[in-house]
């Protein structure tokens, strides 16, 4: 169904992503799901095939490949059947350990890359703060230095897999907003032990990716070691927007993947399924929608490319990055929305698997920032249009 | 929902169930649908109130009211936050047996009145996994033996079959290959015993309003008294195309309803929602959309309102009915949508019931019939273009 033409090098490493996949079937994902079950045997694999590491540099375990490659490898996991279930086991230790990597020292990223990416150091990424909501430099969780530790105390919502890490790659403000020029100014990067006594973890229930529980983090007196700042004090805010693009080049390579998960489904459906003595994709009304969502998702995939390469090539993926995140989703969720809606009463039943992926969709469209906010960004910094909130 | 020149009678049964409704807050309703357990204290209220039977006659105990009075209370149960699981509760009971009540006799209809007071339940099986919407091809095959049929074969989709002890069915008393080409005419219509000695039932795993379970069933020699089939032998298709405008009408109210409380929801969370110093709705971003789903809800209530008119006048309701299910679905499943994109990432989380709005509206899209079957009759009854299949 797909006319994308790689590199050898890449064609190779699709097939070998293939190949892992292909032990894990629908009912496999289906029962995760349903039972809100890390797919634990997945992500062995997933660690036994370096692709937790693909981006980092081969001297700390990784691959060293592009993001073009991420990205593609990703959306390849997703589109064999394991939906954002099986992309979210992997894609934040894709790039959310960049900081590290580019303003750690030598030690931190020997003692902590290299385990990350072997898998023995379970990571789970706390942002995101319940009264900040997207404006990420109204954080207000507090780390408070004294003498050789920080103690921190405050919120994070959505940090996913926290039930199941041993590690903790937190931003906290170091300094009162009034003391500082501009409010991200403040915030610095820790990199640490999740200690278990001081962080309540708890799961939220939601629509969708049960099988990776995203969860609050209650954070009451945790103590920090000094080395393990990332970096210098009052800069995470700026060590975290190196990761921006990439996550929204992953995000919509993900939803183009989950699209045209869907989509192969519907395809399938609409070809065996007989009604009124012939199969129903006879039907324009079945399949003109279907070809409409394969033109969107190609085109969208297009952007993701474009992002990508531009990203690789050092070059400012700002504005592709965006719009990629932006098509990618809306595709992706006309896509699985379409795909429930030509299997007419079977697209509502869990047993072919499309309802999940409607469920899945909606993560890329509401994470990790709004289209809203992506529209904005194109607004203000493509158009030249004045900001407008 | 605000109501145009409504009678007192009217305005008085809307606050009745208004009441009633309130005592069953959000988490009710959270709660059994996590849970997958059927609200039985909401079912008993509604049986206490008499709204198990709004449209039956009163001589079975029914209120005999119009489509109109049960479209509104409909959407009064929906919009109090029961969303489409607290009103499939009541037409499972108010709508099913209508055929009961236009073809049935004395005897049969008294049978009725146990279920309007809430003490038995009914199955309604009609839907067969290898025919889909075409109807007339329906295999379950009744026998008729002495005194009595058996009945053998398979139903989908029925709603409620876990706890009836009372079954609605639809079997084919004369072999497909002797209707002289009119399928629609071997078919006839059962009330009888639920028996679970003949009948194995299989809830269907799915995305939403878990709380009610749909069902395959596998009825094996299920004996049926020939005293239980409802009017003429080989007539029952016909006495089910009655019911379909009302259920239309219905599904069609259920849908817009859905969509509204979620874009109340939607608007009370973006006026509350602070991010970058103001309330979210201050955003054009995020109150147009909402503004367009207003507008588009209320066009589709308002051919909704013309459709049950029409229907209580005696008039063809069809286009009309066929209409409202085809708009409301569409206006509610955008609604829902756009509530979850209004809460952001709080849209996925299971507290702010926004997700469960989502699933629960895409039952309306699939169901009683495919939005692709409503435009078609569209295209061929109004506006007279050819069958396209």
């Amino acid at each position: 169904m797909q006319n994308d033409t790689f590199s050898p090098e890449l064609q190779a490493i699709l097939e070998n992503i293939d190949k892992i996949c292909a032990k894990y079937d629908p009912s496999y994902w289906r029962n995760c799901d349903s039972k809100a079950q890390f797919p634990q045997a997945f992500f062995e694999d997933m660690v036994q095939a370096g692709l937790l590491g693909i981006m980092m540099p081969p001297e700390y375990g990784g691959a060293g490949l592009s993001m073009l490659d991420a990205a593609m490898i990703v959306q390849r996991i997703v589109q064999s059947g394991a939906g954002m279930t099986g992309a979210t086991t992997m894609h934040s230790y894709i790039f959310a350990p960049n900081p590290l990597l580019k303003h750690g020292t030598e030690e931190q990223k020997r003692n902590r890359l290299i385990p990350l990416i072997e898998g023995q150091h379970r990571v789970c990424f706390a942002i995101t703060e319940p009264d900040a909501g997207l404006d990420t430099s109204r954080l207000k969780t507090r780390a408070t230095r004294q003498g050789d530790y920080y103690e921190v105390h405050g919120q994070k919502v959505w940090p996913t897999g926290a039930l199941l890490a041993n590690k903790l790659l937190l931003i906290a403000r170091t300094a009162d907003q009034q003391d500082t020029k501009r409010p991200i100014d403040g915030l610095s990067l820790f990199y640490t032990d999740l200690d278990k006594e001081t962080v309540k973890i708890k799961p939220i229930p939601k629509l969708g990716v049960s099988a990776n529980a995203s969860c609050e983090l209650f954070i009451d007196g945790l103590k920090i070691p000094v080395e393990d700042r990332i970096g210098e004090e009052g800069k995470g805010f700026y060590y975290l927007l190196d990761g921006l693009n990439p996550e929204r080049i992953l995000v919509a390579a993900e939803a183009i993947g989950l699209g045209r998960l869907a989509l192969e489904r519907a395809a399938a459906y609409a070809k065996e399924r007989i009604v009124f003595g012939r199969p129903i994709g006879m039907n324009q009304g079945i399949q003109h929608p279907l070809a409409a969502c394969w033109a969107e998702l190609e085109a969208a995939q297009q952007m993701v490319i474009h992002a990508a390469k531009k990203y690789d090539d050092g070059k400012d993926a700002g504005a592709y990055a965006n719009a990629a995140k932006y098509l990618g989703a809306e595709a992706g969720f006309k896509a699985c929305t379409q795909a429930i809606m030509t299997h007419g009463g079977m697209g509502y039943a869990k047993e072919f698997d499309v309802e999940r992926y409607l469920r899945e969709v909606m993560v890329p469209r509401l994470a990790p920032i709004s289209q809203q906010l992506v529209l904005c960004y194109l607004s203000e910094h493509v158009l030249g249009l004045p900001k407008s909130y | 929902m605000s109501y145009e020149n409504i009678t007192p009678e009217q305005a008085a049964i809307i606050e009745n169930t208004k009441k009633l409704c309130s005592q069953f807050p959000p988490e009710y309703w959270r709660e059994h649908d996590k849970a997958g357990q059927f609200p039985t204290e909401f079912k008993d209220a509604l049986a206490a109130a008499g709204l198990l039977g709004v449209m039956m006659p009163p001589e079975i105990g029914g209120s005999g009211l119009g489509l109109t009075e049960a479209a509104m209370i409909i959407q009064t149960i929906v919009e109090s936050g029961a969303g489409l699981s607290g009103a499939t509760v009541m037409t499972s009971y108010a709508f099913a047996s209508s055929s009961v009540v236009k073809h049935g006799n004395a005897e049969q209809k008294k049978k009725l009145i146990p279920l309007l007071e809430g003490k038995t339940r009914v199955a309604f099986a009609v839907t067969e996994p290898n025919t889909g919407l075409d109807t007339t091809r329906l295999k379950t095959r009744a026998i008729r033996q002495g005194d009595h049929y058996i009945a053998n074969g398979q139903k989908i989709w029925i709603t409620g079959a876990t706890l009836a002890n009372k079954i609605l069915l639809i079997a084919r008393t004369t072999p497909i290959e002797e209707t002289a080409g009119k399928p629609a005419k071997g078919l006839s219509l059962f009330f009888t015993d639920f028996d679970r000695n003949a009948i194995e039932v299989r809830p269907i795993p799915k995305m939403g309003t878990g709380m009610l379970h749909s069902c395959e069933l596998f009825i094996e020699n299920l004996k049926i008294p020939k005293e239980d089939l409802i009017g003429e032998e080989g007539k029952g298709f016909y006495y089910l195309l009655d019911s379909l405008n009302p259920e239309r009408v219905i599904i069609g109210a259920e849908a817009i309803s859905l969509g509204k409380l979620a874009l109340s929801r939607a608007v009370q969370y973006a006026k509350e929602r602070t991010v970058f110093d103001r309330p979210i709705g201050q955003n054009q971003g995020i109150q147009h959309p909402l503004a367009a789903n207003w507008a588009e809800l209320e066009a589709a209530q308002a051919i909704l309102m013309r459709a049950a008119r029409m229907y209580d006048n005696g008039e063809d309701a069809g286009a009309y009915a066929n209409a409202a299910k085809y708009l409301g679905a569409e206006a509610g499943f955008k609604a829902c949508t756009q509530a979850v994109m209004t809460h952001g990432g709080m849209g996925y989380a299971k507290e702010f019931d926004v997700e469960r709005y989502l699933r629960e509206v895409m039952l309306p899209r699939l169901a009683p019939v495919s939005q692709q079957l409503i435009l078609c009759y569209l295209a061929e009854k109004v506006l007279g273009l050819p069958k396209s299949y």
